[in-house]
Parts: structure tokens; sequence; C-alpha cells
């Protein structure tokens, strides 16, 4: 069951493959140094350096979020064209769980963040299992403050927010990153090859990536 | 050659299905009606939607068109100019439906598509005309000299005619689409209640702007009390209409004269204006045709992109992968 996994949800595209509850290929792109329009050329290049095409797919898993606005939406958009032009079936997988499952470090908890902007903070908890991680704290967004309490706690903290955070003060010092970038696109494949297997399989017309924040723009009144 | 056509370019979630450029098999418009809320587009509400709405309104189009994917010949969708985030929603799509399955796509501008309207719909609309494209975001005035063959003659300065109704309406108190608002309220108005300036922008310009109209009747209404307003709002929108729409007629009409043409065609949302296509009846000369499309080709649609998309495909054109979206895309 080769299963492809996508994730545009952060300032780098990241793809790869899974088979038999492994991740046999993941690429991702430097950060910014392609735009979200250059995903699908990305997904072929990937595909091809594997030895795959489309007809390979059993699945296709994205990162359904939190992360860019912009980005979830075209990563989605991406796999939902994939899934309905070739009825495979489409998993959604959390964005944060994808980078816990990339960490390099050897700490058993840890909190995985991404930079929302506007000083704020994606993040969700994870615990390291025989195999894997699960999640402790849900895909959530709070300050630096909120983040910088849980390393208080003891998480180890990682994932691409941590540039961002690290310019807040008081900021515990951090080890690059604390994982690996390359691996994130076959992350999501792997994890997406467990919900599909577990039949949790998402409906192309109703569903929305998770945005976790909400627009409020102002409302007119006459 | 069937091709689907794809729009997501603001507020508007459409798809729809063409034959052979000419026949429309189905044109399925979801109009975004939330942003009604907060008196204009929110780029990102707009988005969401598009993302939600899109392979529904899709499956629908195809349905109601009796195809299948398999069926088509080709596809289409915007790729500019409009809202960049809406427009990657349908291109990101549509290029993975190309991926998958080889079937050529082409990106089409978007105010190329309004042209494709007029066409769709009256055969006798002939080549080369004068072609007005007028919308919330567009003031156009084209010599189309062949199909895909265009002389931009002028545009907007400032404000398009869509965007006038608009913050006009706000300061009326009339509701949000601007448009069809101010027409409703104009049907009980008086049109000669208060002359508003048109401005000419020099002799034999063809271009517009509508940024002063605007604050003529901010100006006006400064002094005036709400129940003035009130009484008067029928007049005062009648009015409004009347000096955007003598400008949009009287600049089409001597573009169409001095060009020698015959033929005119007029698109865009703010084509399904009334009294825009009464004037243009009243005004022109013995002789000249001006063709509107219905009103549900002059709103943002499919069948108008796959229309234009069929048009580039059938010349092979085809666009790859790689192509972007491009928020300020010229025609």
């Amino acid at each position: 069951m080769v299963i492809l996994g996508i994730d545009s949800s952060d300032d780098y595209l990241s793809v790869g493959l899974s088979s038999e509850g492994r991740i046999i290929f993941s690429r991702s792109s430097l950060p910014q140094a392609q735009g979200k329009t250059m995903l699908h050329t990305f997904i072929l290049s990937v595909l091809s350096q594997a030895g795959h095409k489309i007809s390979d797919l059993e699945g296709v898993a994205v990162a359904i979020g939190p992360g860019s606005f912009t980005g979830l939406r075209v990563g989605l958009a991406a796999a939902k064209g994939i899934c309905w032009a070739t009825k495979l079936p489409l998993a959604g997988v959390s964005s944060l769980m994808a980078i816990a499952h990339c960490a390099n470090i050897a700490a058993k908890e840890v909190v995985a963040v991404k930079d929302a902007r506007r000083e704020e903070f994606y993040f969700g908890g994870f615990t390291r299992l025989d195999r894997g991680y699960g999640q402790i704290i849900p895909d959530s967004i709070g300050s630096a403050g909120d983040i910088f309490a849980l390393a208080d706690k003891g998480y180890a903290l990682i994932g691409p927010g941590i540039e961002a955070l690290a310019k807040n003060p008081g900021c515990p010092t951090i080890s690059d990153g604390g994982y690996d970038r390359e691996g994130i696109g076959g992350a999501v494949a792997l994890l997406g090859e467990e919900r599909l297997k577990a039949g949790k399989v998402l409906d192309l017309a109703n569903s929305i990536p998770n945005y976790i924040r909400v627009p409020r723009p102002r409302e007119w009144k006459p | 050659m069937l091709v689907l056509g794809v729009e997501t370019s603001c507020d508007e979630t459409a798809a729809g299905v063409v034959r052979n450029g000419r026949e429309i098999l189905s044109n399925i418009i979801l109009s975004q009606e939330i942003h009604a809320r907060y008196g204009g587009v929110v780029p990102e509400i707009a988005s969401r939607i598009h993302i939600t709405e899109l392979v529904g309104i899709i499956e629908k189009a195809l349905s109601q068109a009796g195809v299948a994917l398999d069926d088509l010949d080709g596809m289409a969708v915007t790729s500019g100019p409009g809202l960049v985030g809406c427009l990657l929603v349908g291109l990101s799509f549509v290029k993975s439906v190309h991926l998958a399955m080889g079937i050529p796509y082409y990106g089409v501008n978007h105010l190329e598509g309004h042209l494709f309207a007029g066409r769709l719909e009256h055969a006798p609309l002939q080549v080369p005309h004068v072609a007005l494209v007028a919308s919330g975001g567009h003031s156009n005035l084209y010599l189309v000299e062949d199909w895909g063959k265009y002389r931009l003659l002028g545009s907007t300065r400032d404000d398009a005619p869509g965007e006038a109704f608009d913050k006009v309406a706000k300061l009326l108190g009339l509701g949000y689409p601007g448009g069809p608002a101010i027409e409703k309220a104009a049907e009980v108005g008086d049109r000669k209640f208060i002359k508003f300036p048109r401005a000419q922008m020099g002799k034999d310009s063809y271009e517009f702007s509508f940024s002063g109209l605007k604050t003529a009747v901010s100006v006006y209404l400064q002094d005036k009390s709400p129940d003035f307003i009130a009484d008067q709002r029928g007049d005062l929108a009648a009015s409004f209409q009347e000096a955007i729409a003598d400008v949009l007629v009287r600049k089409t009409l001597a573009a169409a004269e001095n060009f020698g043409m015959v033929q005119v065609s007029i698109t865009g949302g703010v084509a399904r204006n009334r009294r825009l296509r009464e004037l243009f009846d009243e005004r022109k000369p013995i002789g000249a045709r001006v063709f509107f499309p219905s009103p549900a080709l002059c709103t943002d649609n499919g069948a108008m992109i796959a229309a234009c998309g069929d048009f580039h495909l059938a010349r092979g054109e085809r666009s790859g992968l790689e192509l972007n979206a491009v928020p300020y895309l010229e025609l």
C-alpha cells in the first residue's frame, strides 16, 4: 500500500511516500525556496525520484493543519484534486504530529511548534511511544509564554516555529529545530496510512483545513 | 470538445461545462452571500468557502451536464486576476486533476473569460467589436480585433464601477452588494434629481474614473439630515446610477464610433444593471447592436472560463504544473 504524503503548511514544501507502515521516501524544499505554486511539480519530482507513479498510489495523506492558511488550502486542494480524479481515499494528518514524528532529539515528551504570526504560535504536545508519538496536548494556538511554560514542565520544544519563538525574551535554549525537516512528507504519508487503515477517510466534498484561528472581520452596520 | 471551467477568483465558487466553446451544458454558481455582513469581500473568508465548496460545485456541474470526468477533453481554470488565496484553490485542484489524469488544462485570464461570456450566448457577435468589461474589480474597454487579440483602449484610474456602487450604497445606508441595492432603490427615484459629475478624463479618452463621483456624493450628503437622505434615497440612488451608466455608455459608444464598430459587447457584473442596458438601447446608433449576456453569465461563472479555455485548448495551447496565480494579471 503506497501512500503519498503532502505538507505545504509551512514555508517549505514536503512530500513523501510510505508503504506497509514504513516511510520509503521523503523530500523537502528549503524554506522559502519555492512558492506554494510549485507544489505539483514537487510532487511529480518526488514520485519520479522514488520510482513511483500516481497509478501506484493507494491513498493520499495531507497535513490538514495548523499552519499557513493559504498553504493548507493549496495542499488540501491538491490532495482533493488527486483523490477526486483517481477515487483514492484521502486522510488528514496533524501538521504538528508530523513534526513530532520527525523529532531527532532524545526527549520523551515534545511540544511541536509552528509560527502563527502576530506573536502567536501553533503547538501540540506529544509523547514517545514504542512506535511513533501519541498526542497528549491537542493542537492549539498560544503565546510564547504558553509554550515556555510547557518547556518548564520538561517538554522539549521542536519544529519550524522555534526560530520565531527564540526571538522572545526568556526563551529557553533550543537546539536547531530538533526535527528532521526532510522527513515531514514521509511522516504525513505514514500517519495517513495509519488513519486510512483505521477507516478514517476524509469526505472530499466537505473536508476543510484545521485552521484553529478564526478570522473575525469587523461587521458593517448602516 | 468538452471543457470543464473552474472559477474561484473572488467571491463566487463556480464551475461549468461547455461543449465546443458555445453550448453551455451546466453553469453552477455559488455566490458567497456572507460577505454582505462585512460590507465587502473578506479574502480569507472567501478562500475558506472555496476550499469547502469547490468539489461539490464541480460534481454538480458534471452531473448536471451528464458528463463524467473521463469524458472531458480539457479543463480551464481562472489563474488571474483576482484574490491570490482564492485563485490558488481552484488552480491547485485543477492542476492535480491534470497531474493525476493527464487531462490538458489552460489557465484562463479572468478578463478574457468575461469577453467570452459575450460570445457564449450570442452567435451573431462577430470580431472585430468593442467590448466593455465592467465589474466590482474592473472597468476595461477593449477593441476585440480577433478572439485572442485584444487592444486595451482604457481602464479605470481608481475605482471600478461595481466598487463605486458598493461605496455609494454604504453612504446611502443601502445594503451590500451595492449594485442590486442601488438599482432597486433607484426604481422609484428621479434620475435628474441632482446631476453628479461625469469624469471625462480628456477629449477622446477611454480612461475612466469613478472615485470623484463617490466623493461628490459624499460631499453632497455632508450637510444633509438623516431624514432628508431617507426621503430622497431613491432620487440619490437614481442620480448616481445615471452618472455611472452615462459615462460607461458614452465612452463605449464613442469607441465603437471612432473605430467604426457596429457591434458592442458589455460583460461583467455591472452588465446586469437594467438602467445601463436601457441607456445603451436608447443611445446606440441605428444599425448598431449591443450584446449583453444573461445575468448568470454576467456574474463570475465557470461557463465563460470553459468557453475561453476551449478557444485556447483548441489552438493547442496548454498550461503546465508550474503555472502561478497572478493577482494583477493584465489583458
